[in-house]
């Protein structure tokens, strides 16, 4: 019998500083997994977290309006005032949990700049900023001596009178279905990049998060903002931190020249991602790149800030193509990153579903709108996981768990056998990388209603094969094949919603760039889109939309 | 690049503890890690083959395995700089001492 008064899907920074919150507010919690939580994800992160301190002379509202400009007027201003305000006592009380933040000459946490903000406010331990803070959060936990459900794979929510209250999960280690009831749920299972093909995101990224909110009533709020990051290493589409140009890299075209001159002229290599990626692709498309990449050029760093300061990177670039940084510049292409869309939420964590929570990159509250800052998602995920924990504690007051799964379970263990017991088929990852391929090809940087309306057709085509793939391994002991069966059909939960959104916003804002739209339309496109699972419309999605909420920045012409 | 992989196996579920090799040949891109080749092979050869891998880009931790008899990450071993004309790659589970 597997009860707990909180369960936290997922164990990176959102889940883990959640369930030190619910802790420390001396309630029951649990985390469960599908990997060891140092594994998570959050560790990928590289540049740093943001955070405005009125010691040196910053100021939240400052922070806020770049996050909001950088959103392309997309984000909820009373969200983001909500992130700018708490950020400063965030980044300081993960430094007294124990971060070893890197530090200036004079002793002080050290900053480094990030695109799309003028100030210096992004706070960092090397190019592992994320590692080093899943690590202590980690440790807090330990400390605290939270339960972690550790390689579970959660393969249902269960709903009972419209309410979460807890969840169906198989544990991979024994291939047991067990239930797992709750009085509430906060969903911090991350992103969904291995929707995407290539994409920076670990395997595990398959946005099971996003699809369990869906398939429980959730809707999913502007999905259509897919984040390609502006410097992926070629060949391999792994990550080169956004603080190598904040350290003051360069990129170059074939030409030699710094190009985001004439895209960009005030930011630079600085400007908002969005603006940093279509710039490259043009560059690529115009005949100015080289081999499909442009040139991320630190040589003239030095070597001692190279090593000191983006030392991970350095590896990288050596382990994985064999470049010395201090002596070449980098081949680099945009790569999809992050999903800037997700599981709609207030500004507490709180979905649709009373009981259900969100909070990280699966959710959408929205503090990052049409395009996320980087150096925002590391603080995201600490606010408001927080906040989710805080208010997931009171609400639970007085109410009870899942009075019996046993249906949710029959139901789930039924479903998994007959995916066992499907005749020979397609392998998963032959669907998966057809279904990827066609997204990335159809919602890139750059998209119009050709290529939109081509990934819709890929993916109707994926959707008939999904009922026949196939599973080799029939054993229960850590059954990876199953896992990710389970895993595809939640990635075609998050393609789907993906290409409504997409197909749905009529204009440009942001990353969502229409090559025959390619005008921001505030007018009639202020708003939030918010795609359902509805299985009585065409292709199984209802889009509504929501408005934005304005408190004091009324939308201007956004430029770099 | 054709990669030939010897890997050790075991059934969790078999209480005897039985261990057995497992050989695989597959075809990957001539700069692919251990870890590429191993994707390929739970991908289009051996759906049972089982083993931990995350991020691929040698943050995580998870893929630590051993290779031709030392601990590596396997994500960042490249196949060239261990078997520069084709040689065998033994891979097996990380040590317990």
């Amino acid at each position: 019998m597997y009860e707990h008064d909180v369960l936290i899907i997922g164990g990176g920074l959102a889940g883990l500083r959640a369930a030190v919150e619910v802790t420390r507010a001396g309630v029951d919690v649990a985390v469960i997994s599908k990997v060891h939580p140092v594994r998570s994800h959050s560790n990928a992160a590289q540049g740093g977290i943001n955070a405005p301190l009125t010691d040196r002379g910053d100021d939240w509202e400052s922070h806020a309006y770049d996050t909001i400009k950088g959103s392309d007027f997309l984000a909820d201003q009373d969200a983001v005032e909500i992130m700018s305000q708490e950020a400063g006592e965030a980044v300081l009380e993960l430094e007294r949990m124990g971060v070893i933040f890197s530090r200036g000459e004079d002793g002080k946490l050290g900053t480094r700049r990030f695109g799309g903000q003028k100030k210096a406010r992004t706070f960092f331990v090397g190019a592992i900023t994320g590692s080093a803070i899943l690590h202590v959060l980690f440790e807090q936990s330990l400390k605290l001596g939270l339960n972690v459900y550790e390689e579970w794979f959660v393969t249902r929510l269960i709903i009972e009178d419209g309410a979460c209250r807890g969840v169906v999960a198989r544990d991979i280690k024994t291939g047991e279905m067990h239930t797992i009831k709750a009085r509430a749920v906060i969903m911090a299972a991350g992103g969904a990049g291995r929707v995407f093909e290539p994409s920076t995101n670990a395997l595990i990224c398959t946005g099971d998060g996003l699809a369990l909110a869906y398939q429980a009533g959730v809707p999913l709020m502007d999905m259509e903002m897919i984040q390609y990051h502006p410097t992926t290493l070629a060949r391999t589409g792994i990550l080169i931190s956004e603080a190598a140009r904040g350290e003051g890299a360069y990129l170059l075209n074939a030409e030699g020249e710094r190009f985001m001159h004439k895209y960009a002229p005030d930011y630079m290599e600085l400007a908002s991602r969005d603006v940093v990626s279509r710039a490259e692709q043009t560059e690529i498309d115009e005949g100015r790149g080289i081999e499909g990449n442009v040139m991320l050029d630190l040589t003239h760093l030095g070597r001692e800030v190279i090593e000191q300061q983006l030392g991970y990177l350095q590896e990288v670039s050596i382990e994985f193509l064999g470049i010395d940084m201090a002596e070449q510049p980098v081949p680099v292409q945009p790569g999809m990153h992050y999903i800037m869309g997700g599981i709609k939420t207030d500004v507490d964590g709180a979905t649709n579903v009373p009981g259900l929570y969100a909070a990280g990159e699966c959710a959408n509250v929205s503090v990052h709108g049409a395009n996320r800052l980087g150096a925002n998602s590391l603080l995201d995920t600490v606010v408001f996981g927080r906040r989710s924990a805080v208010h997931a504690v009171e609400y639970i007051k007085g109410l009870g768990k899942a009075s019996s799964a046993e249906e949710d379970l029959a139901f789930e263990k039924t479903r998994l056998q007959a995916l066992l017991d499907r005749p020979k088929g397609e392998r998963s990852a032959t669907v998966r990388n057809d279904m990827a391929r066609g997204l990335t090809k159809g919602i890139g940087v750059n998209r119009d209603q050709a290529t939109m309306e081509g990934a819709l057709e890929n993916l109707l085509n994926v959707k008939t094969r999904l009922n026949g793939v196939s599973v080799e391994d029939k054993g229960k002991v850590f059954n990876t094949d199953l896992v990710f069966a389970l895993e595809l059909e939640f990635m075609v939960d998050c393609s789907e919603a993906i290409v409504a959104g997409a197909l749905a916003r009529k204009e440009s804002r942001g990353a969502h760039y229409r090559t025959d739209m390619t005008e921001r339309d505030d007018e009639n496109w202020l708003k939030h889109t918010l795609v359902y699972k509805d299985s009585s419309e065409e292709h199984g999605t209802r889009v509504e939309t929501s408005p934005v909420t304005i408190t004091r920045w009324e939308p201007v012409e956004r430029v770099y | 690049m054709q990669v030939d992989l010897k890997v050790k196996r075991f059934d969790p579920a078999d209480s005897g503890g039985r261990t057995w090799w497992q050989e695989y040949e597959v075809d990957v891109h001539p700069d692919s890690t251990v870890l590429d080749a191993l994707i390929e092979v739970r991908e289009h050869v051996d759906g049972t083959l089982a083993m931990r891998c995350a991020c691929r880009a040698a943050i995580c931790g998870s893929c630590g395995m051993k290779v031709n008899g030392d601990a590596k990450l396997a994500c960042k071993t490249r196949v060239v700089s261990l078997s520069p004309n084709g040689e065998q790659l033994i891979v097996e589970p990380m040590g317990n001492q």
